[in-house]
Protein backbone atom coordinates (compact mmCIF):
# COMPACT_ATOMS: atom_id res chain seq x y z
CA UNK A 1 0.00 0.00 0.00
CA UNK A 2 2.78 2.54 0.62
CA UNK A 3 4.43 1.33 -2.47
CA UNK A 4 5.61 3.86 -4.31
CA UNK A 5 5.84 3.58 -8.22
CA UNK A 6 6.90 6.17 -10.36
CA UNK A 7 5.63 4.81 -13.86
CA UNK A 8 2.00 5.07 -11.84
CA UNK A 9 3.18 8.89 -10.81
CA UNK A 10 3.93 9.98 -14.02
CA UNK A 11 0.71 8.12 -15.88
CA UNK A 12 -1.70 9.98 -13.12
CA UNK A 13 0.46 13.55 -13.61
CA UNK A 14 -0.22 13.19 -17.34
CA UNK A 15 -4.16 12.14 -16.17
CA UNK A 16 -4.25 15.39 -14.11
CA UNK A 17 -2.93 17.46 -17.06
CA UNK A 18 -4.75 16.18 -19.49
CA UNK A 19 -7.98 16.50 -17.03
CA UNK A 20 -6.57 20.38 -16.77
CA UNK A 21 -6.30 20.52 -20.40
CA UNK A 22 -10.01 18.83 -21.01
CA UNK A 23 -11.78 20.95 -18.42
CA UNK A 24 -10.21 23.90 -19.66
CA UNK A 25 -12.14 23.12 -22.98
CA UNK A 26 -15.36 21.44 -22.11
CA UNK A 27 -16.01 23.78 -19.14
CA UNK A 28 -14.14 26.75 -18.17
CA UNK A 29 -13.94 28.08 -21.53
CA UNK A 30 -16.92 28.02 -22.51
CA UNK A 31 -18.90 29.06 -19.96
CA UNK A 32 -16.42 32.01 -19.24
CA UNK A 33 -16.46 33.13 -23.04
CA UNK A 34 -20.48 32.91 -22.31
CA UNK A 35 -20.29 35.14 -19.51
CA UNK A 36 -17.92 37.37 -20.99
CA UNK A 37 -20.16 38.33 -23.67
CA UNK A 38 -23.02 38.69 -21.60
CA UNK A 39 -21.01 41.23 -19.76
CA UNK A 40 -20.44 42.62 -23.34
CA UNK A 41 -23.85 43.06 -24.01
CA UNK A 42 -24.91 43.96 -20.73
CA UNK A 43 -22.38 46.88 -20.77
CA UNK A 44 -23.00 47.53 -23.91
CA UNK A 45 -26.98 48.48 -23.48
CA UNK A 46 -26.12 49.98 -20.28
CA UNK A 47 -23.89 52.60 -22.83
CA UNK A 48 -26.45 52.66 -25.05
CA UNK A 49 -29.31 53.57 -22.55
CA UNK A 50 -27.09 56.25 -21.05
CA UNK A 51 -26.32 57.30 -24.57
CA UNK A 52 -30.09 57.63 -25.22
CA UNK A 53 -30.51 59.19 -21.84
CA UNK A 54 -28.64 61.70 -22.84
CA UNK A 55 -29.99 62.50 -26.00
CA UNK A 56 -33.06 62.43 -24.24
CA UNK A 57 -31.70 65.20 -21.96
CA UNK A 58 -30.21 67.21 -24.96
CA UNK A 59 -33.68 67.09 -26.29
CA UNK A 60 -35.80 68.26 -23.76
CA UNK A 61 -33.46 71.06 -23.40
CA UNK A 62 -34.15 72.27 -26.39
CA UNK A 63 -37.77 71.71 -26.53
CA UNK A 64 -37.20 73.60 -23.22
CA UNK A 65 -35.57 76.42 -25.18
CA UNK A 66 -37.51 76.43 -27.95
CA UNK A 67 -41.27 77.22 -25.63
CA UNK A 68 -38.94 79.38 -24.04
CA UNK A 69 -38.24 81.18 -27.10
CA UNK A 70 -41.60 81.05 -28.54
CA UNK A 71 -43.29 82.45 -25.35
CA UNK A 72 -40.99 85.61 -25.91
CA UNK A 73 -42.12 85.18 -29.57
CA UNK A 74 -46.02 85.49 -28.40
CA UNK A 75 -45.28 88.32 -25.84
CA UNK A 76 -43.69 90.08 -28.39
CA UNK A 77 -46.75 89.38 -31.03
CA UNK A 78 -49.20 90.05 -28.38
CA UNK A 79 -47.82 93.78 -27.16
CA UNK A 80 -47.37 94.69 -31.40
CA UNK A 81 -50.75 93.30 -31.80
CA UNK A 82 -52.09 95.72 -28.71
CA UNK A 83 -50.02 98.39 -29.93
CA UNK A 84 -51.82 98.47 -33.44
CA UNK A 85 -55.09 97.68 -31.87
CA UNK A 86 -54.22 101.13 -29.67
CA UNK A 87 -53.40 103.02 -32.14
CA UNK A 88 -56.35 102.28 -35.00
CA UNK A 89 -58.79 102.91 -32.15
CA UNK A 90 -57.24 106.43 -31.67
CA UNK A 91 -56.90 107.03 -34.78
CA UNK A 92 -60.72 105.46 -35.69
CA UNK A 93 -62.01 107.90 -32.59
CA UNK A 94 -59.78 110.71 -33.86
CA UNK A 95 -61.84 110.15 -37.05
CA UNK A 96 -64.57 109.68 -35.86
CA UNK A 97 -64.54 113.17 -33.38
CA UNK A 98 -63.41 115.37 -36.48
CA UNK A 99 -66.20 113.89 -38.74
CA UNK A 100 -68.47 114.86 -35.76
CA UNK A 101 -67.07 118.19 -35.35
CA UNK A 102 -67.49 118.51 -38.96
CA UNK A 103 -70.96 117.54 -39.27
CA UNK A 104 -71.72 119.83 -36.49
CA UNK A 105 -70.12 122.68 -38.29
CA UNK A 106 -72.02 121.86 -41.53
CA UNK A 107 -75.51 121.79 -39.45
CA UNK A 108 -74.83 124.48 -37.98
CA UNK A 109 -74.17 126.63 -41.05
CA UNK A 110 -77.18 124.85 -42.39
CA UNK A 111 -79.18 125.78 -39.98
CA UNK A 112 -77.72 129.65 -39.45
CA UNK A 113 -78.50 129.86 -43.32
CA UNK A 114 -82.16 128.42 -42.76
CA UNK A 115 -82.92 130.69 -39.78
CA UNK A 116 -81.59 133.82 -41.92
CA UNK A 117 -83.73 132.70 -44.72
CA UNK A 118 -86.80 132.19 -42.26
CA UNK A 119 -85.77 135.68 -40.66
CA UNK A 120 -85.67 137.65 -44.23
CA UNK A 121 -88.69 135.99 -44.96
CA UNK A 122 -90.68 136.92 -41.85
CA UNK A 123 -89.27 140.42 -42.38
CA UNK A 124 -90.59 141.06 -46.10
CA UNK A 125 -94.13 139.06 -44.55
CA UNK A 126 -94.34 141.48 -41.79
CA UNK A 127 -93.16 144.52 -44.00
CA UNK A 128 -95.92 143.55 -46.50
CA UNK A 129 -98.61 143.42 -43.56
CA UNK A 130 -97.43 146.38 -42.33
CA UNK A 131 -97.54 148.06 -45.74
CA UNK A 132 -101.02 146.49 -46.02
CA UNK A 133 -102.15 147.64 -42.78
CA UNK A 134 -100.87 151.33 -43.17
CA UNK A 135 -102.99 151.16 -46.69
CA UNK A 136 -106.01 149.92 -45.07
CA UNK A 137 -105.49 152.89 -42.25
CA UNK A 138 -104.26 155.40 -43.89
CA UNK A 139 -106.94 154.93 -46.53
CA UNK A 140 -105.35 155.21 -50.19
CA UNK A 141 -104.30 158.92 -50.39
CA UNK A 142 -101.31 158.24 -48.41
CA UNK A 143 -98.64 157.90 -51.46
CA UNK A 144 -95.75 155.90 -51.95
CA UNK A 145 -93.17 158.12 -49.88
CA UNK A 146 -95.43 157.74 -46.32
CA UNK A 147 -95.52 154.23 -47.23
CA UNK A 148 -91.61 153.70 -46.90
CA UNK A 149 -91.47 156.41 -44.29
CA UNK A 150 -94.24 154.08 -41.94
CA UNK A 151 -92.06 151.24 -43.04
CA UNK A 152 -88.78 152.69 -41.95
CA UNK A 153 -89.98 154.19 -38.62
CA UNK A 154 -92.00 150.62 -37.96
CA UNK A 155 -88.11 148.62 -38.89
CA UNK A 156 -86.67 151.56 -36.24
CA UNK A 157 -88.74 150.43 -33.61
CA UNK A 158 -88.88 147.41 -33.94
CA UNK A 159 -84.79 147.01 -34.54
CA UNK A 160 -84.35 149.23 -31.35
CA UNK A 161 -86.42 146.91 -29.32
CA UNK A 162 -85.29 143.49 -30.45
CA UNK B 1 -8.22 -10.04 14.45
CA UNK B 2 -5.91 -11.74 12.27
CA UNK B 3 -8.76 -11.87 9.84
CA UNK B 4 -9.92 -8.46 9.74
CA UNK B 5 -5.91 -7.00 9.79
CA UNK B 6 -6.14 -9.03 6.92
CA UNK B 7 -8.55 -8.22 5.10
CA UNK B 8 -8.05 -4.36 5.66
CA UNK B 9 -4.48 -5.13 3.97
CA UNK B 10 -6.15 -6.66 1.00
CA UNK B 11 -8.83 -3.62 0.80
CA UNK B 12 -5.82 -1.15 0.92
CA UNK B 13 -3.63 -2.82 -1.66
CA UNK B 14 -3.66 -1.77 -4.84
CA UNK B 15 -4.15 -3.88 -7.61
CA UNK B 16 -2.28 -3.54 -11.05
CA UNK B 17 -5.35 -4.08 -13.51
CA UNK B 18 -2.52 -4.83 -16.40
CA UNK B 19 0.44 -4.48 -17.04
CA UNK B 20 2.77 -3.64 -20.41
CA UNK B 21 6.54 -4.00 -21.76
CA UNK B 22 7.67 -1.00 -22.43
CA UNK B 23 11.25 -0.43 -23.96
CA UNK B 24 11.85 -3.93 -21.94
CA UNK B 25 10.49 -2.43 -18.71
CA UNK B 26 7.37 -3.50 -17.07
CA UNK B 27 5.26 -0.80 -16.61
CA UNK B 28 2.19 -2.21 -13.92
CA UNK B 29 -1.01 0.35 -14.28
CA UNK B 30 -2.65 0.31 -10.97
CA UNK B 31 -6.30 0.48 -10.43
CA UNK B 32 -5.89 4.42 -9.01
CA UNK B 33 -5.05 4.98 -12.72
CA UNK B 34 -7.76 3.25 -13.80
CA UNK B 35 -10.38 4.47 -11.50
CA UNK B 36 -9.31 8.01 -12.16
CA UNK B 37 -9.66 7.75 -16.14
CA UNK B 38 -13.18 7.20 -15.04
CA UNK B 39 -13.46 10.22 -12.71
CA UNK B 40 -11.81 11.89 -15.76
CA UNK B 41 -14.26 9.78 -18.44
CA UNK B 42 -17.14 11.64 -15.72
CA UNK B 43 -15.87 15.07 -15.44
CA UNK B 44 -15.03 15.77 -18.93
CA UNK B 45 -18.37 13.90 -20.18
CA UNK B 46 -20.54 16.09 -17.51
CA UNK B 47 -18.67 19.05 -18.88
CA UNK B 48 -19.56 18.58 -22.24
CA UNK B 49 -22.79 17.57 -21.61
CA UNK B 50 -23.50 21.18 -19.68
CA UNK B 51 -21.84 23.27 -22.27
CA UNK B 52 -23.41 22.04 -25.29
CA UNK B 53 -25.76 24.65 -27.11
CA UNK B 54 -24.29 27.48 -24.77
CA UNK B 55 -26.34 30.70 -25.25
CA UNK B 56 -26.24 34.06 -24.39
CA UNK B 57 -30.10 34.57 -23.67
CA UNK B 58 -32.61 32.30 -22.70
CA UNK B 59 -30.24 29.64 -21.01
CA UNK B 60 -31.40 25.78 -20.17
CA UNK B 61 -31.06 24.84 -16.97
CA UNK B 62 -28.38 22.89 -18.04
CA UNK B 63 -25.89 25.57 -18.58
CA UNK B 64 -27.77 27.36 -15.56
CA UNK B 65 -26.01 24.67 -13.92
CA UNK B 66 -22.49 24.78 -15.44
CA UNK B 67 -22.72 28.54 -14.89
CA UNK B 68 -23.04 28.09 -11.47
CA UNK B 69 -20.67 25.31 -10.58
CA UNK B 70 -17.77 27.33 -13.04
CA UNK B 71 -18.80 30.56 -11.57
CA UNK B 72 -19.22 29.40 -7.93
CA UNK B 73 -15.54 27.37 -8.13
CA UNK B 74 -13.64 29.80 -9.56
CA UNK B 75 -14.81 32.79 -6.97
CA UNK B 76 -14.01 30.29 -4.00
CA UNK B 77 -10.52 29.26 -5.55
CA UNK B 78 -9.43 33.12 -6.21
CA UNK B 79 -10.62 34.53 -3.18
CA UNK B 80 -7.92 31.78 -1.48
CA UNK B 81 -5.45 32.16 -4.20
CA UNK B 82 -5.52 36.33 -4.38
CA UNK B 83 -5.43 38.54 -6.75
CA UNK B 84 -1.88 38.08 -8.06
CA UNK B 85 -2.89 34.24 -8.55
CA UNK B 86 -5.73 34.85 -11.08
CA UNK B 87 -3.93 32.50 -13.85
CA UNK B 88 -3.84 29.39 -11.79
CA UNK B 89 -7.35 29.29 -11.14
CA UNK B 90 -8.34 26.92 -13.52
CA UNK B 91 -5.63 24.35 -12.58
CA UNK B 92 -6.90 24.53 -8.92
CA UNK B 93 -10.36 24.20 -9.39
CA UNK B 94 -9.33 20.93 -12.09
CA UNK B 95 -8.04 19.89 -8.96
CA UNK B 96 -10.59 20.52 -6.85
CA UNK B 97 -13.19 18.70 -8.95
CA UNK B 98 -10.43 15.88 -8.98
CA UNK B 99 -10.24 14.94 -5.83
CA UNK B 100 -13.65 15.41 -5.12
CA UNK B 101 -14.87 13.29 -6.88
CA UNK B 102 -12.30 10.74 -6.37
CA UNK B 103 -13.36 11.09 -2.86
CA UNK B 104 -16.82 10.35 -3.22
CA UNK B 105 -16.29 7.86 -5.88
CA UNK B 106 -16.29 5.69 -2.99
CA UNK B 107 -19.71 5.67 -2.60
CA UNK B 108 -20.26 4.17 -6.09
CA UNK B 109 -18.49 0.80 -5.44
CA UNK B 110 -15.36 1.77 -6.68
CA UNK B 111 -11.57 2.39 -4.65
CA UNK B 112 -11.10 6.31 -5.02
CA UNK B 113 -7.46 6.93 -6.71
CA UNK B 114 -6.65 9.58 -3.80
CA UNK B 115 -6.51 6.32 -1.50
CA UNK B 116 -3.35 5.30 -3.33
CA UNK B 117 0.13 7.14 -2.28
CA UNK B 118 0.98 7.26 -5.60
CA UNK B 119 -1.97 9.73 -6.78
CA UNK B 120 -1.46 11.91 -3.97
CA UNK B 121 1.84 12.44 -4.42
CA UNK B 122 1.62 12.50 -7.99
CA UNK B 123 -1.17 15.92 -7.03
CA UNK B 124 1.27 17.24 -4.38
CA UNK B 125 4.65 17.39 -6.73
CA UNK B 126 2.38 19.21 -9.38
CA UNK B 127 1.15 21.85 -6.59
CA UNK B 128 4.76 22.10 -5.79
CA UNK B 129 5.77 22.71 -9.22
CA UNK B 130 3.65 24.88 -9.74
CA UNK B 131 4.30 27.08 -6.79
CA UNK B 132 7.45 27.30 -7.09
CA UNK B 133 6.82 28.16 -10.83
CA UNK B 134 4.66 30.59 -9.77
CA UNK B 135 7.09 32.14 -8.05
CA UNK B 136 9.52 32.13 -10.26
CA UNK B 137 7.40 33.39 -13.02
CA UNK B 138 5.97 36.63 -10.78
CA UNK B 139 9.02 37.31 -9.34
CA UNK B 140 11.99 36.29 -11.50
CA UNK B 141 14.73 33.52 -10.40
CA UNK B 142 16.66 36.87 -8.30
CA UNK B 143 13.91 37.39 -6.13
CA UNK B 144 13.00 34.02 -6.03
CA UNK B 145 16.62 32.86 -4.43
CA UNK B 146 16.10 35.90 -2.43
CA UNK B 147 13.03 34.44 -0.86
CA UNK B 148 14.87 31.31 0.69
CA UNK B 149 17.14 34.13 3.04
CA UNK B 150 13.91 35.96 4.41
CA UNK B 151 13.09 37.17 6.83
CA UNK B 152 16.62 36.29 8.05
CA UNK B 153 19.59 34.13 6.39
CA UNK B 154 19.31 31.88 9.54
CA UNK B 155 15.98 30.27 8.38
CA UNK B 156 17.88 29.39 5.07
CA UNK B 157 17.86 25.41 5.54
CA UNK B 158 14.21 25.95 6.62
CA UNK B 159 12.85 27.43 3.58
CA UNK B 160 14.83 24.89 1.81
CA UNK B 161 13.53 21.90 3.78
CA UNK B 162 9.78 23.86 2.60
CA UNK B 163 10.11 22.43 -0.28
CA UNK B 164 10.14 19.14 0.52
CA UNK B 165 7.64 18.85 3.14
CA UNK B 166 5.10 21.25 1.86
CA UNK B 167 4.14 18.49 -1.07
CA UNK B 168 5.20 15.76 1.35
CA UNK B 169 2.65 17.74 4.37
CA UNK B 170 0.07 18.18 1.52
CA UNK B 171 0.63 14.12 0.21
CA UNK B 172 0.15 12.72 3.36
CA UNK B 173 -2.35 14.84 4.83
CA UNK B 174 -4.44 13.68 1.38
CA UNK B 175 -3.72 10.19 1.71
CA UNK B 176 -3.88 9.68 5.41
CA UNK B 177 -7.35 11.03 5.68
CA UNK B 178 -8.77 9.29 2.53
CA UNK B 179 -7.37 6.11 4.27
CA UNK B 180 -7.94 6.95 7.95
CA UNK B 181 -11.58 7.44 6.63
CA UNK B 182 -11.79 4.15 4.67
CA UNK B 183 -10.19 2.11 7.87
CA UNK B 184 -12.86 3.62 10.14
CA UNK B 185 -15.46 2.47 7.85
CA UNK B 186 -14.01 -0.55 7.77
CA UNK B 187 -14.14 -1.33 11.34
CA UNK B 188 -17.73 0.59 11.84
CA UNK B 189 -19.06 -2.07 8.89
CA UNK B 190 -17.40 -4.99 11.12
CA UNK B 191 -19.03 -4.09 13.92
CA UNK B 192 -22.59 -2.87 13.05
CA UNK B 193 -23.30 -3.84 9.73
CA UNK B 194 -26.46 -1.95 9.16
CA UNK B 195 -27.74 1.75 9.13
CA UNK B 196 -24.86 2.91 11.14
CA UNK B 197 -22.25 2.22 8.23
CA UNK B 198 -24.69 4.69 5.97
CA UNK B 199 -24.56 7.44 8.56
CA UNK B 200 -21.13 7.64 9.19
CA UNK B 201 -20.68 7.25 4.82
CA UNK B 202 -22.30 10.80 4.72
CA UNK B 203 -19.39 11.91 7.43
CA UNK B 204 -16.25 9.99 5.53
CA UNK B 205 -17.40 9.78 2.40
CA UNK B 206 -19.06 13.10 1.37
CA UNK B 207 -18.06 15.62 4.42
CA UNK B 208 -14.12 14.63 4.82
CA UNK B 209 -13.93 13.62 1.10
CA UNK B 210 -15.04 17.43 -0.18
CA UNK B 211 -13.37 18.88 2.89
CA UNK B 212 -9.88 17.04 1.98
CA UNK B 213 -10.42 18.44 -1.69
CA UNK B 214 -10.81 21.69 -0.18
CA UNK B 215 -8.37 21.82 1.75
CA UNK B 216 -5.85 20.40 -0.69
CA UNK B 217 -6.78 23.15 -2.95
CA UNK B 218 -7.05 25.71 -0.08
CA UNK B 219 -3.30 25.27 0.59
CA UNK B 220 -2.27 24.88 -3.05
CA UNK B 221 -3.63 28.14 -3.29
CA UNK B 222 -1.87 29.68 -0.11
CA UNK B 223 1.50 28.55 -1.07
CA UNK B 224 0.70 30.54 -4.66
CA UNK B 225 -0.43 33.24 -2.83
CA UNK B 226 2.47 33.45 -0.72
CA UNK B 227 4.95 32.76 -3.37
CA UNK B 228 3.55 35.54 -5.90
CA UNK B 229 3.16 38.02 -3.80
Amino acid sequence: MLSISPENIIVTVVNLLVLFIALRIFLFKPVQKILEQRQKEADKELNEAKQQLEEAENLKTQYEEKIEETEVQRKKILEEARKNANQEYQRIVSDAKREAKTVKAQAIAKAEGEKAKIVKKAEKEIADIVVDAAVKISGAKSGEEIDSNLYDKFLEKAGGKS
Amino acid sequence: MGNLAEELMEQLECETVFSFSLGGYEVNIYESVVVTWIVMAILILFSIILTSNMKVHNISKRQALAETIVTKLTSMVEGMVGPHGKSYVTYLTTILLYIGVSNIIGLFGLKPPTKDLNVTLALALMSIILVEAAGIYQNGIKKWLHKFVEPIAVVTPINILEIVTKPLSLCMRLFGNVLGAFVIMELIKMVVPYVLPAVFSCYFDLFDGLLQAYVFVFLTSLYISEAVE
